[in-house]
């Protein structure tokens, strides 16, 4: 083949083909802009929730390191940290505990970690820095809450620290610190690796053989990926010259390996990405719609250019070339934009997504993957869309393209069917024959703008299926409901009870009407005699032989007692107090219905129950024989909110006699009608301020969440309607444009035999109501379907949802609909009757 | 009195030195019930000089009058609804709605006058054109002379002062060419109008009553004025 160097001049024509087609540049700009918006969009908001997933996870496993080598002597960390594999790698060293008075509520542990490692455990201060000489520290602020430390540089703080071997008592001057989470239980203080120096020189240099911890370094390692972490880690220690098991011996090293890595969540990602790469494909779709449909204009109105360009002898393959050179130069201009525009848009809708989620907080990063995937995909459709128009223009004749208008046109045969009437001369009958014309772009139009509406519509049907009332209910069935912050993050124990303080301080309000405590011992196993076969709770377990079951059993005060949903037998006080009587407690399913499945004994049956001694015991036989008084429906605010236990109540006495001091786990409270406001603002004040390890749920807070959750599907929603709205005007003005232009000598000879421009001017405005109305008679019906055959389905198995059909979002959009196919037309043919009708009617002559 | 009379009509495009003189002080009569062909070579300003007569373009001075009435004088729309009312084109290309069918096409023009349809005057002409088999075809059904005959139809339809008809045998063969010229001129007998033509076809002008040569922009002979 001869290689001609015939580039520059085609590159000049696509210039000069593009310059002269500013109105369709300016709209397919536009359109690649939105379809960039949408592709960055929503990678940036599904790698956020990859992101923000992870590193949550990350906070509760305490470190976003990949493993650590744990317990090494300094010459251990040395060798280990030099292993090529390590990308990098931060190391802390263990300093005992802080042992205060203050601080009998909460472990605090006292380390030092240099940077990388502060970073990666999350306690690198937000406000100050670390500390460099032995006398500074930093910690958290809810430690220095406990210590009663204001939160501020500079602080002077003693510390009685438990060096394992002694205790002493040390001032230590804060140099920063970081908001702590109320979930976590242990306090961390960092120190200075000059004040390990200075006070455990050369201990814990030899931990597998003395198991002395203190000093001891840990190595908290990241690697390049985090693909089989277990293998990477054990790789290291082995080419590191030691044996990676664990136990103990000479030259053994104990490894961990972070589980936020390896957990479940690669499953949680791949539903994602199913959702992400559906969300791809109707972008694609929708940018095809209209950017195909833009270019396929431009084609047509060009084609008689492109005829020319074939008759002096350009090829197929450069007339492609033209087109393709002008898609690419609008793409770099539209791209780089919709990036920009589609991350900002991503940021801001990440954190309304994640907020009905509240154990997320919003991560967003700037991944280059977003953009460079964002820019291919967006690429990828321009160039699909604009393949089938370029093959257009390249395929057609040189003698046909010169008569070619777009339209069927007088000598194109019998494409249309004779038709009988004779109303055609009307207006409005002309201009729906009119429509009929180009039925793929009139369908596209329609079904473009209806996507929208129907979408529109089915979120709000959604949205206003959510059922407040439900929603509530399922989560509290009182005003209020408080608890250390550890039990709403389903880790109670016995060292996160319910202070006296403040149920004290509580019961104290004004506002206060009633309430009540629920104790428990999560530490204390007590089990109970069971024989025979039974369904528990989700699946059928065959129990042959008397049988020990696990049990929670909870003590409660009266107003509790009271406030429980007996479902079946009854509570009957006098003689539940009596000590020799049970409750048993059964779960809901979804929609509330109580599984009566579950009830392992009968009402009326003799239950006996005992302090748990052993695995093999199935000695019941001193154990004392409680009857089943009824049931009672489990709910939120009285449970451990764990469950796979049978759980009993039982008078506090009685529990007693198992368990010392029974823990309190929850308090449930009413306010006085009308007055929750107040009491809920003496709560939160109270956890905010006074006893900030605790917290609270009322129906406020659900209904905030509520809200929220609403709030989401109403944004995220609203704003994928309004895209695929704009992008379904465009489309319409778009159509709307280009059949006036391909129409110009047409309108041009209706005029030359009377039709005045008014006359024109309706005509065109009745093609665009009978766009609107198709599209109205469309999205309605499609409307009514998709809440009928899907909402409808989706708010029955919605636990929170009470299907409530709406259309008022479309009665507010057809007004809107109707006036845009009156004014576009109008404006668009004002911006296109500029020639004379003898200039128009040359065109094609 | 003229139906149809010019007076000093200029056309130029474009400005000095390169200006080019589209009509030349052109000065046109043309009597009722008469048949007139204008014959010319390409760009002799024929076709510019028939646009200025239907009111399609405005010139860059003079005046035309048909019925006696400066039709330059009207505003845009005004001038449509004038043309639609007292002028029938019919073009090269036939110029008829793809979308309605031969009846809605020659009716068109009345119904967007907003006029009542007079059906025996409408039959008449359909019968003389023998376009009655037509009626409910589409005008990409037709062959090029049975589009024509529409385009005729059309424009006898709304009964006007006078028809102008731009090469309406360009496109035609020979033989369906001599046709359409002779229905014209027995329309134009038959019904009474006042008929223009515009044709490089010598042999065809010469079936006309009369024969008005023009050449670059002037009037050469064939007026009644000379």
């Amino acid at each position: 083949m001869i290689k001609v160097s015939n580039r520059k001049v085609i590159r000049n024509i696509a210039y000069k083909s593009y310059k002269a087609n500013r109105a369709r540049n300016r709209i397919a700009i536009v359109a690649i802009i939105l379809t960039t918006i949408l592709f960055t969009s929503l990678f940036t908001i599904g790698t956020g929730i990859i992101e923000s997933i992870e590193e949550s996870n990350m906070r509760m496993a305490g470190s976003y390191a990949h493993g650590s080598f744990k317990y090494l002597s300094q010459e251990q960390y040395d060798k280990l940290s030099k292993h090529p594999l390590i990308k990098e790698v931060g190391q802390s060293i263990s300093a005992g505990e802080a042992v205060n008075d203050k601080l009998l509520k909460r472990r605090t542990e006292i380390d030092y970690s240099d940077e990388t490692s502060a970073k990666l455990g999350f306690i690198l201060p937000t406000t100050g820095r670390l500390p460099a000489d032995a006398n500074e520290i930093s910690t958290d602020t809810i430690t220095l809450d406990f210590l009663e430390v204001p939160h501020e540089i500079g602080q002077k703080v003693t510390l009685l620290c438990d060096f394992g071997d002694r205790i002493e008592e040390k001032d230590f001057i804060l140099t920063g610190y970081y908001e702590g989470d109320a979930a976590f239980q242990v306090g961390i203080i960092t120190v200075s690796k000059a004040f390990i120096e200075e006070n455990l020189k050369g201990r814990g240099q030899q931990y597998y053989k003395d198991y002395d911890n203190v000093g001891s370094i840990q190595a908290h390692v990241l690697f390049k990926n985090s693909y089989d972490i277990y293998s990477s880690m054990a790789q290291v220690i082995i080419e590191s010259g030691y044996t990676p098991v664990e136990g103990n011996g000479e030259n053994t090293i104990l490894y961990g390996v972070n589980w936020s890595y390896l957990s479940t969540a690669a499953e949680g990602n791949l539903v994602l990405w199913v959702y992400v790469m559906l969300g791809i494909l109707l972008i694609i779709f929708t940018g095809y719609l209209i950017i195909y449909n833009i270019f396929q204009i431009s084609v047509i109105q060009d084609i008689r250019f492109y005829g020319l360009l074939k008759t002096v002898g350009t090829a197929k393959k450069q007339i492609t070339r033209i087109i393709l050179l002008q898609a690419l130069r609008m793409s770099a201009i539209g791209i780089p934009i919709g990036l920009v525009a589609g991350y900002l848009m991503g940021k801001v809708l990440l954190p309304l997504i994640l907020k009905s989620s509240n154990a997320l907080v919003a991560k967003v990063s700037i991944n280059p993957v977003i953009f460079i995937g964002s820019a291919l995909f967006a690429l990828f459709t321009v160039l699909i869309s604009c393949r089938k128009p370029a093959k257009a223009a390249s395929l057609i004749s040189p003698v046909e393209a010169v008569k070619y208008s777009g339209l069927g046109n007088n000598n194109q045969g019998t494409y249309y069917k004779s038709k009988k009437g004779t109303s055609g001369g009307k207006l409005y009958k002309m201009a729906f024959l009119n429509l009929g014309r180009n039925k793929k772009r009139t369908l596209i139009t329609v079904v473009s703008i209806s996507l929208s509406l129907v979408l529109l519509n089915s979120v709000f049907t959604l949205t206003e299926s959510f059922d407040m009332n439900k929603f509530i209910s399922n989560f509290i069935d009182v005003d209020f409901q408080i608890a250390h912050a550890a039990y709403y993050k389903y880790e109670f124990s016995k060292d996160t009870p319910v202070p006296k303080t403040m149920t004290t301080a509580i019961e104290g309000q004004e506002s206060f009407d009633d309430g009540g405590m629920i104790y428990y011992n999560p530490e204390e196993t007590i089990v109970s005699k069971y024989s025979g076969d039974t369904e528990y709770n989700y699946g059928k377990i065959k129990f042959n032989d008397s049988t020990a079951l696990g049990t929670s059993i909870y003590a409660m005060d009266d107003f509790v007692l009271e406030n429980l949903d007996v479902i079946k037998g009854k509570y009957d006080k006098e003689k539940f107090q009596s000590g020799n009587y049970v409750l048993l407690g059964l779960s809901s399913d979804d929609k509330g219905n109580i599984v009566f499945g579950g009830a392992v004994y009968e009402i009326g049956e003799k239950v006996k129950i005992k302090a748990f001694e052993g695995s093999s015991d199935t000695n019941f036989g001193y154990a004392k024989e409680y009857e089943v008084m009824g049931y009672y429906r489990l709910s939120n605010t009285n449970c451990s909110r764990t469950y796979g236990t049978v759980p009993f109540v039982m008078p506090l006495a009685e529990l007693k006699t198992y368990t010392q001091n029974p823990t309190p786990m929850t308090y449930i409270c009413n306010a006085k009608d009308g007055r929750e406001d107040e009491l809920e603002a003496f709560i939160r004040n109270y956890t905010e301020a006074v006893e900030i390890q605790m917290s609270y749920n009322s129906r406020e807070t659900y209904k905030k969440e509520f809200t929220d959750l609403k709030n989401m599907f109403v944004y995220v929603g609203g704003i994928l309607c309004l895209i695929i709205g704009i992008i379904g005007i465009l489309n319409f003005i778009n159509s709307v444009f280009t059949s006036i232009i391909t129409r110009q000598r047409e309108f041009a000879m209706v005029e030359s035999i009377g039709m005045t421009k008014r006359q024109l001017k309706l005509m065109l405005i009745y093609e665009g109501i009978y766009c609107g109305l198709y599209t109205i008679l469309i999205s309605a019906g499609l409307s009514v379907l998709f809440g009928y055959g899907v909402i409808l389905k989706l708010a029955n198995v919605g636990w929170f949802m009470s299907f409530k059909f709406t259309i008022l979002p479309l009665t507010i959009a057809y007004p809107i609909l109707i006036i845009l196919s009156v004014l576009i037309p109008y404006f668009a043919f004002r911006g296109t009757d500029k020639l004379s009708i003898v200039e128009r009617l040359r065109v094609a002559e | 009195m003229s139906i149809l009379e010019t007076t000093n009509l200029n056309k130029f495009y474009g400005v000095e030195p390169n200006i080019v003189r589209a009509l030349d002080n052109v000065n046109l009569c043309v009597e009722p019930c008469e048949f007139v062909s204008i014959v010319g070579t390409s760009g002799s300003g024929k076709s510019t000089l028939l646009h200025m007569l239907g009111g399609l373009d405005r010139p860059t001075s003079g005046t035309v009058k048909v019925e006696g009435k400066d039709i330059f004088s009207l505003k845009d729309d005004e001038l449509t609804i004038f043309r639609r009312r007292k002028i029938g084109f019919v073009f090269q290309s036939y110029n008829l709605v793809p979308v309605l069918n031969v009846y809605e096409n020659l009716v068109l023009p009345i119904e967007l006058d907003g006029n009542k349809v007079d059906g025996d005057y409408i039959d008449k002409i359909v019968t003389a054109l023998g376009l009655e088999s037509k009626l409910n075809n589409i005008p990409g059904q037709l062959s090029g002379g049975q589009q024509q005959r529409v385009a005729i139809a059309r424009a006898l339809a709304t009964k006007p002062a006078i028809i102008l008809a731009d090469e309406p045998t360009g496109n035609l063969d020979s033989k369906t060419s001599q046709d359409v010229f002779g229905l014209l001129k027995v329309m134009g007998e038959k019904f009474r109008q006042t008929i223009v033509i515009i044709t490089h076809n010598e042999e065809l002008a010469q079936m006309a009553d009369r024969i008005v040569r023009i050449e670059d922009g002037r009037i050469s002979g064939g007026d009644r004025n000379d």
